[in-house]
């Protein structure tokens, strides 16, 4: 029993993207808000521009922040100490190789120390496979593999409406079901089948006119049909039926029988006929 | 029969009695300039052209990038002259600019703006960093000398002309 799943094509695809200024709207932001949720997605690196406005003598530091998602470390941080500097725009993309976009939190870009910060962007450049877990997507290649194994480690589990993956449980067990049916439906036919074959054949009487003038084949034949086995059976129970009739008759006979006129009369004409048909001929 | 071998190898190997080897090796760029926008005059009236964007103009924004830090200075000279423009234009013209490091990709480059040295028309930096450093140029142009003149209608180009200085 074979269950194909192969759609008529298959297509992964690796997807660059940037995502929106992440600072448009505040200092601090939700990276739930900005980067895709697929999987595997890895951010490659962090944009960021900023306009810092401060005294040349004044000390300055820019720190631009992702709290890793468990939020006890930062998984992303770049510092830009600005001290005994002059104001500027600062625009730097820095590299990020490696790190998954699922562990990045809530991302933040401070000032500490005398200045203000304005026309501020960040930007994450993220990266993935769309088919980097191939059971989400039945045109992913290795989309078939994967689900089995899926279905292998639930196999006991009832399916839940949640799970992404329902639609396509639901039609495997009923393509299992079907299939199953199927099955079963054909080994009924067959059986069907073999046993009116052995009836035809047993019963058939085709060929039966050269049996017939064959002495061999026509004694091989009464051998066979005395050999059906039930015939011995039946035949001695028609003869204790037989018995039993002739038991029967002879009871009647006891009886009284009165006689039959119209029988008689019949005979009388049916006589009278056969004289007259004999006259003709003697 | 060994003694012939030999003599015969020597002889085949003194044909050439000059050889030049060389040496090959290349040097990537440690400094680039990409124009990231081109400039263009706007015109607020009849005898001034200007790349102020409150003149209907855009500044010219130039990036420099250093891959080898402390080797490299770059001169800018914005325009005293246009390299085309209409004919007629026969009265003083009086260009005016300047060159501004507007951008950075290291804090610390910010100082190149203070540290610039401006002579005439020419602004240089000394390239103390890697990294990146965005640079805008403003020009402005007035036509005639007593009056203000209206210029000749037509296109006019100017060129600022930007180079990379090994120190």
């Amino acid at each position: 029993m074979v269950v194909c799943f192969s759609p008529s094509y298959l297509y992964s695809e690796v997807i660059n993207g940037r995502t929106n200024n992440a600072a448009a709207q505040a200092l601090t932001w939700d990276m739930q808000n900005y980067l895709p949720s697929n999987s595997g997605l890895m951010v490659n690196g962090v944009f960021h521009r900023y306009t810092i406005t401060k005294d040349q003598a004044a000390d300055a530091t820019v720190s631009i922040t992702n709290k890793h998602i468990n939020g006890l470390s930062n998984i992303y941080e770049y510092v830009d100490i600005w001290d005994n500097l002059p104001g500027n725009t600062k625009v730097k993309f820095d590299p990020t190789p490696g790190l998954l976009g699922n562990l990045f939190g809530p991302g933040a870009i401070t000032l500490d120390g005398n200045g203000h910060l304005s026309d501020v962007s960040i930007s994450y450049q993220y990266r993935y496979d769309t088919c980097f877990n191939p059971i989400t997507d039945p045109t992913c290649p290795g989309f078939d593999a994967a689900f089995l194994k899926y279905m292998l480690e639930n196999l006991n589990n009832q399916p839940d409406v949640t799970d992404p993956l329902y639609d396509e449980i639901i039609q495997y067990q009923l393509d299992q079901q079907a299939a199953a049916d199927e099955l079963k439906t054909a080994e009924a036919e067959a059986e069907e089948t073999s046993e009116k074959q052995a009836f035809e054949d047993k019963f058939s009487v085709s060929g039966t006119a050269q049996k017939l003038t064959d002495p061999i084949k026509q004694a091989n034949m009464m051998e066979e049909l005395m050999g059906v086995g039930s015939l011995d059976e039946y035949s001695k129970i028609n003869i204790i039926d037989v018995v039993q009739i002739i038991d029967v008759v002879q009871i009647v006979d006891v009886a009284e029988i009165k006689d039959n006129f119209k029988a008689l009369r019949n005979l009388a004409q049916d006589k009278t006929h056969r004289k007259m048909v004999r006259l003709q001929y003697d | 029969m060994k003694t012939i071998t030999t003599i015969t190898f020597l002889l085949s190997s003194a044909c050439a009695w000059a050889v030049d080897s060389p040496i090959s090796g290349s040097v990537s760029a440690n400094c680039s300039i990409y124009t990231t926008t081109p400039g263009e005059y706007g015109s607020p009236n009849p005898y001034t052209l200007s790349t102020a964007s409150a003149s209907g103009g855009v500044d010219p924004i130039v990036r420099v990038d250093i891959g080898a830090a402390d080797y490299y200075k770059t001169k800018f000279t914005y325009p005293n002259s246009f390299s085309s423009s209409p004919s007629g234009v026969t009265d003083n013209l009086t260009f005016s600019g300047s060159v501004t490091v507007s951008s950075v990709s290291v804090a610390a480059m910010s100082v190149y703006e203070t540290n610039k040295v401006s002579v005439a028309n020419t602004v240089t930096y000394d390239h103390t960093l890697a990294g990146s450093s965005w640079h805008t140029i403003t020009s402005s142009v007035t036509h005639g000398s007593a009056d203000n003149t209206a210029l000749p209608s037509g296109n006019y180009t100017a060129l600022v002309a930007i180079e990379c200085i090994a120190k």
